[in-house]
């Protein structure tokens, strides 16, 4: 691995929010991920490219500590949310998660809950009542997800009624309205159609401004446009996923280092 | 922002304010879930100790009447010169066998062809059906049993017969295992379907070749579950297959069960008979335990 150690930080560097450290994730004791280090820059768009298997979606979900939810899943190495170890008790869980949100795959608004509901979710899981403030946090998400003024005359509707790009950025409305510093994406735009993608991707870069953002895709042009700093992930021999390289999105794309970020660039596997 | 309401708190105070909420909610919540916990552990202990001392009351008193003897030998009446013998229960076992049995085999096709047409068909009728079906399993089960009695019962002189037993069984064991095989068939994921109709397969075939297999172990498990219901089961079968001494397989006989066995015993009139209802009590609780360790064995293979 001794490529990788030299690429940890990549040139352009600002302060480090969160740092992977040596972090491997295994799944009833078979890795699904191995020793992956990098850091995650402050307001700066890290993407998570790789073949399907290579783990991007576990160090993500380990990145909130999600994948404790999957029984026998266990962690060794150190992710740091500015220098604190987020396993340890320092940090509550529920705080943790509140300043690491999440935005899934498949758009999940709560069906039950009404559009402002969901967005005021967060606040009120953790027991916020002022109303005036829960709903101006309502509608800065909702404008900054730039979902705002085509649903604030229908806050009241279930969130079902909306479209698949409305849903999903009322998602990540969802999980910017507790103020996270961070924001997981795992494959956001997977299940929307080129416009939708668009407004998501366009909405990433205004973002960026206030939240650093971790962006899991599948899609390389997609990495190219939104990202700054890139990390390649690729299965080892062992079917477990390594960090094959890690540097700004401009490396990695135009000059990266190793032979196998170059196949796969150029869509020679995977 | 069109209709801006308050403050101009910036971003970094706004997301101050949020983190001090949460970590003095979860301070708060610390105790709370310390009691939360606490009351669970509560529960589990309100739900376990009448389970133990049942337990403990069954195996302790009931477990010396597990011999070979006691499994195989015919029923015996006490009588002045024995008032102890009581011989053995092989006569309600090979009677639970068989009756409850065949109550499944006639159960099982009913209650796959309910589940599918309840699964496929989805129009008022079966809907109807399917509600009747429902509060089937919310009646009281002897009424099953008067329902048999009158209708063979009665019009056989008053002559009982095991299979009587079976066809009360059958309301038992239809109704609760077509809504587990429905719940099973449910479970198969939309796509699945979606995807086999559209290679161009008959609906049937789909349903026989990929909704069922993935089903499958769901379905057994319901089956299980619904057959071991059955083999408590009392009420519905006590006045319709009368009782036999000697150990039987037909069905055109009266027949013993060990619920009915042990409902002849504890009302006799002989303290060694009611004792014996301990051992009885044992067996019929492995039986139903080891049908229902059967089919979460089921469970576990398919969620491998
Ligand atoms: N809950 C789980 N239990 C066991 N193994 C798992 C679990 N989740 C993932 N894995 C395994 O971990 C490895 C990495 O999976 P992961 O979902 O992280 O890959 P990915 O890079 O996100 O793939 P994709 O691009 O297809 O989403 C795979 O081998 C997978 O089988
Ligand atoms: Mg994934």
């Amino acid at each position: 691995m001794s490529q990788v150690d030299i690429n940890q930080v990549p040139s352009s560097t600002t302060a480090p929010v969160m740092s992977i450290d040596d972090v491997t994730v295994l799944f009833s004791a078979k890795p699904a991920v191995k020793n992956v280090s990098f850091a995650v820059e402050e307001k700066m768009v890290t993407s998570m490219i790789g073949p399907s298997g290579s783990g991007k979606t576990t160090l993500l979900r380990s990145m909130n500590r999600l994948h404790e939810m999957t029984v026998g899943a266990t962690l060794t190495g150190s992710i740091k949310l500015d220098g604190t170890d987020i396993y340890s008790s320092a940090i509550p869980l529920t705080v943790l998660r509140s300043r690491i949100g999440m935005v899934f795959q498949k758009p999940n608004p709560f069906p039950t809950m009404s559009i402002f509901d969901n967005v005021a979710s967060g606040l009120r899981f953790i027991g916020f009542k002022d109303r005036a403030f829960v709903e101006e946090a309502v509608e800065r998400a909702l404008v900054s997800a730039a979902l705002w003024d085509s649903v604030k005359d229908r806050m009241k509707n279930a969130a079902g009624t909306l479209s698949g790009g409305e849903q999903q950025r009322l998602c990540i409305a969802r999980a910017l309205a507790v103020e996270p510093e961070v924001l997981l994406m795992d494959e956001p735009t997977a299940s929307l159609d080129p416009i939708a993608t668009q407004q998501i991707e366009e909405l990433t870069q205004t973002l960026k401004e206030v939240v650093t953002i971790v962006i899991v895709t599948h899609n390389m042009q997609q990495a190219s446009r939104v990202s700054d700093n890139c990390a390649f992930l690729l299965m080892g021999e062992d079917r477990a996923g390594e960090l094959i390289e890690f540097d700004t999105t401009d490396k990695i794309f135009n000059n990266p280092k190793d032979p196998r970020t170059i196949d796969y660039i150029a869509g020679r596997f995977g | 922002m069109s209709t801006s309401t308050v403050s101009q708190l910036s971003s970094t105070e706004r997301r101050e304010r949020v983190r001090l909420q949460a970590t003095s909610t979860v301070a708060r919540r610390n105790l709370f879930s310390k009691l939360y916990l606490s009351s669970l552990a509560i529960a589990l202990a309100i739900a376990f100790i009448p389970l133990f001392s049942i337990l403990q009351n069954v195996i302790g008193n009931g477990w010396h009447y597990l011999t070979w003897g006691f499994l195989t030998q015919s029923q015996h009446l006490p009588d002045l010169m024995s008032r102890n013998a009581i011989g053995g229960i092989g006569n309600a076992l090979t009677g639970t066998a068989v009756v409850d049995g065949v109550a499944l085999l006639f159960a099982v096709p009913i209650a796959l062809l309910l589940a599918v047409a309840f699964f496929d068909l989805r129009n008022k009728w079966t809907l109807i059906v399917r509600a009747a079906m429902e509060t089937f399993i919310g009646l009281p089960s002897i009424l099953f049993g008067v329902f048999i009695y009158v209708l063979f019962v009665a019009n056989n002189h008053g002559i009982t017969e095991g299979i009587y037993g079976s066809y009360a069984l059958c309301f038992i064991i239809v109704p609760v295992s077509t809504i587990n095989c429905l719940a099973a068939l449910e479970s198969v994921p939309k796509t699945l379907i979606e995807a086999g109709l559209s290679l161009g397969s008959r609906p049937s075939r789909v349903m026989w070749r990929v909704v069922l297999p993935v089903a499958r172990p769901r379905i057994l498990t319901g089956l299980f579950l619904a057959f071991a219901r059955s083999v408590g089961e009392t009420a519905p079968i006590l006045f319709v297959i009368g009782v036999s001494l000697l150990p039987t397989y037909s069905l055109t006989t009266s027949q013993s069960t060990l619920p009915t066995l042990m409902y002849n015993y504890l009302t006799g009139s002989y303290p060694s008979q009611r004792t014996a209802c301990w051992g009885i009590a044992l067996v019929l609780m492995i039986t139903v335990l080891a049908l229902n360790l059967i089919s979460r064995i089921f469970v576990a293979r398919s969620s491998k």
